[in-house]
C-alpha cells in the first residue's frame, strides 16, 4: 500500500467530519473517491496530505506518518487542489518553475520538467502567458500541471473538473490515464459518476465521513445487482400477454402502461430471452432494453442519495 | 537558503507587476510633492526649493505605510485564501514562505521610497539633507511598516478589514503629523508635528540632518535622538509581531 487511513477522525465542532475513516491505496493505481458534497473527501485529503491533523486514527504516506509537522512526508506528493491556485501575476513557465523549486528541482532539471508539464497539459503556446488570459480550463490543466512538475509518486486530485468545458474535462481524464501509465499513484475525488467510471480502477464511495463500499466497477454493480430491468415496447400489448410474463420464474413484477412494460426479474434468472420469446408470441416487440445498475445506482442504494447538489433523497 | 531567494524574488515581481498599485503608490505621492513645490519662502533655502525638500521626507515615509496593503493583499491571497493549501501541501513550514514575503515587502517599500527621493531630487530639487540619515530613516520605517502589515495580517479577518485599517493608520499617521492640515500652534500640536508620529520623528530626522537644521532648530544630535526612537519603536513592534506570529495559527 502506498497510503493508508486507519480510523480517522476528524470534527470541526460538533461536524464530524472524518468518521473512523479506513481507506487503503494501492501503489500504481487511480482510486476514485467518490461522494456528495459533505461526504468528507477534502477533509480525508487534506489529512492524507498533512496539511490538517487528525483527532484521532493514523494516516500513512509512502511509509511515512502522516501530521502538519511531517513535512518530509509531502515530497512526493503532489496536490491538485479543487480551487484554483495558481500565481496569476506569473506566467505559467515561472508558475512551474516557483513549483518546482519547492520541491527541490533546479538547473536543467527544472527546465526540462517545465517544459515535460507544458507539453503534457498542452500549454506550450502558453508558456509565458499569465493564468489571467487563460480559459477555465486552461488554468484547470496549469493547476494540474504544478502538481505534477516534481513528478511525485502519489498525486492527489481533488475534483480537477469542476465548472470546465467537457473537451478540457476530456483532456484531463486522458491525462490523468498517462500520469497512472507512468507508474503514478493517483486519488481521484469527484462527484461525477462517469469520471470515475471512466478512469478508475477501483472506487471508493464516501458518505458521512466513512467509506462504505469499495471495489471496482463491477465489484460494486454486483453488490446492488439482484434485480434485472427490462423495458419493452410489445406491438400487441394485451392482458394476456402480461399474465403470461408474470408466469415466468423469477419474474418479480410487471407493470404495463399501454403499450410500454417494464418487467423486472431476479438477476440471474436468465428471463430476457424468455420474456422475448413470449413478446414474439404476442405480435412482437418494437423496442427492448435491458437496464443494468450502474454506479449511479449504486451509490443511490448505498446512501440513499443522489451524487448532485441538485439530487434529494 | 535557496528556497528564501526563490520566493524572495517571486514576490518581489509579483508586487512590480501590480502596476496600477505601484503607479498609484509613486504618482499619488509625487504628485503632492509636485504640488507642495510650489508653496513656501523660496528665500528660506537657497539653490533648492522648500516646498520640495520639505515635503518629501514627509510623503516617502507616508506612504511607506500605505504600501502595507500590496503586502497584505498578497499575504491574505497566499496565506488565507486557497493556495494556503497548495503552499502548505509543500515539503516547507508557513515560517519558510512567510520570512521572504516579509523581506520582499520591505525591499518593495524601499525601493518605491527610493524612487520618489530621486524624483524630487533630480526633478524638483529638493533637498536630501544627509543621504545617510535618510536611508537609515527609510530603512527603519519600512522595516515598521512591514512589522505593522504582519500584525494587521495575523489579527485581521479578512483583506477588507485589513486594506481597512490601511488606511485608518496612513491617513491617521499623516493627520497627526500635521502633513495634510495644520495642527496649530499649541504645546500638544507642537510636539505631534515634531515627535509625535514616526512620520514626524522621521521627517524631522532628515530635515534636521542638513540645511534645513538652520530654519528648525535641530541638529544632527537631534536626527539622531529620532532615529533611536524610531528604532525602539520597530524593535518593540518587531518583538510583538514575532511572539504574535508565534501564538497565532494561521
Amino acid at each position: 500500500m502506498i497510503a493508508t487511513m486507519k480510523n480517522i477522525v476528524k470534527r470541526y465542532g460538533d461536524t464530524l467530519a472524518l468518521d473512523h475513516l479506513n481507506l487503503n491505496v494501492v501503489e500504481g493505481e487511480i482510486l476514485g473517491l467518490l461522494g456528495s458534497n459533505g461526504a468528507g473527501k477534502t477533509t480525508a485529503i487534506r489529512t492524507l496530505c498533512g496539511l490538517i491533523d487528525a483527532d484521532s486514527g493514523e494516516a500513512t504516506v509512502l511509509g511515512h506518518k502522516q501530521s502538519v509537522r511531517n513535512l518530509e512526508a509531502r515530497r512526493d506528493i503532489g496536490l491538485v487542489t479543487q480551487e484554483i491556485t495558481v500565481f496569476k501575476d506569473l506566467n505559467a513557465t515561472e508558475n512551474l518553475q516557483y513549483f518546482g523549486g519547492l520541491y527541490g528541482l533546479r538547473g536543467a532539471e527544472l527546465a526540462a520538467n517545465v517544459k515535460e508539464m507544458l507539453e503534457f497539459v498542452g500549454l506550450t503556446d502558453r508558456a509565458k502567458k499569465r493564468p489571467g488570459t487563460f480559459s477555465g480550463g486552461m488554468q484547470r490543466r496549469l493547476n494540474i500541471a504544478c502538481a505534477l512538475v516534481h513528478k511525485p509518486k502519489l498525486v492527489i486530485m481533488d475534483e480537477p473538473t469542476v465548472g470546465i468545458d467537457p473537451q478540457s474535462r476530456n483532456h484531463i481524464l486522458e491525462s490523468v490515464k498517462d500520469i497512472a501509465k507512468n507508474g503514478t499513484t493517483v486519488i481521484y475525488t469527484t462527484h461525477y459518476m462517469e469520471e470515475v467510471q471512466a478512469i478508475c480502477d477501483r472506487i471508493s464511495i464516501m458518505d458521512s465521513g466513512r467509506v462504505i463500499a469499495e471495489g471496482s466497477l463491477e465489484e460494486l454493480v454486483g453488490r446492488i445487482q439482484h434485480e434485472q430491468k427490462v423495458f419493452m415496447t410489445a406491438i400487441a400489448p394485451s392482458d394476456v400477454l402480461t399474465t403470461d410474463i408474470k408466469a415466468i420464474s423469477g419474474v418479480k413484477h410487471v407493470e404495463a402502461i399501454g403499450n410500454q412494460y417494464i418487467i423486472t426479474s431476479a438477476t440471474g434468472s436468465g428471463n430476457v430471452s424468455r420474456i422475448m420469446e413470449i413478446a414474439g408470441r404476442h405480435g412482437g416487440v418494437s423496442s427492448f432494453t435491458e437496464e443494468k445498475p450502474n454506479l449511479e445506482a449504486v451509490f443511490l442504494t448505498l446512501t440513499g442519495k443522489k451524487l448532485r447538489d441538485d439530487g434529494e433523497v | 537558503m535557496r528556497n528564501f531567494f526563490l520566493i524572495f524574488l517571486s514576490y518581489v515581481k509579483r508586487f512590480f507587476r501590480d502596476i496600477k498599485e505601484v503607479v498609484l503608490l509613486l504618482v499619488i505621492p509625487i504628485g503632492l510633492i509636485v504640488i507642495n513645490s510650489f508653496f513656501g519662502d523660496a528665500t528660506l533655502l537657497e539653490d533648492y526649493n522648500i516646498g520640495a525638500s520639505t515635503n518629501m521626507p514627509a510623503f516617502m515615509l507616508a506612504f511607506q505605510f500605505f504600501n502595507m496593503g500590496i503586502m497584505l493583499y498578497f499575504l491574505f491571497n497566499d496565506f488565507k485564501g486557497e493556495m494556503r493549501w497548495r503552499l502548505r501541501a509543500a515539503p516547507h513550514s508557513l515560517l519558510t514562505f512567510v520570512l521572504p514575503a516579509f523581506v520582499a515587502s520591505w525591499v518593495f517599500s524601499l525601493i518605491i521610497g527610493v524612487v520618489i527621493v530621486l524624483v524630487s531630487v533630480i526633478f524638483l530639487n529638493a533637498y536630501l539633507g544627509n543621504v545617510l540619515v535618510l536611508v537609515v530613516v527609510l530603512l527603519i520605517v519600512s522595516l515598521m511598516a512591514s512589522f505593522i502589515s504582519m500584525l494587521i495580517f495575523l489579527f485581521a479577518k479578512n483583506f477588507k478589514v485589513a486594506n481597512g485599517l490601511v488606511y485608518v493608520i496612513s491617513f491617521g499617521l499623516m493627520i497627526l503629523s500635521g502633513f495634510m492640515f495644520p495642527l496649530g500652534n499649541s504645546d500638544i500640536a507642537v510636539f505631534m508635528n515634531r515627535f509625535g508620529t514616526p512620520l514626524a520623528l522621521g521627517q524631522r530626522a532628515i530635515m534636521y540632518s542638513g540645511q534645513i537644521n538652520d530654519l528648525l532648530g535641530g541638529g544632527m544630535e537631534q536626527s539622531i535622538i529620532n532615529i533611536g526612537i524610531l528604532a525602539a519603536i520597530t524593535l518593540v513592534l518587531g518583538i510583538v509581531t514575532i511572539v504574535a506570529a508565534r501564538r497565532i495559527k494561521i
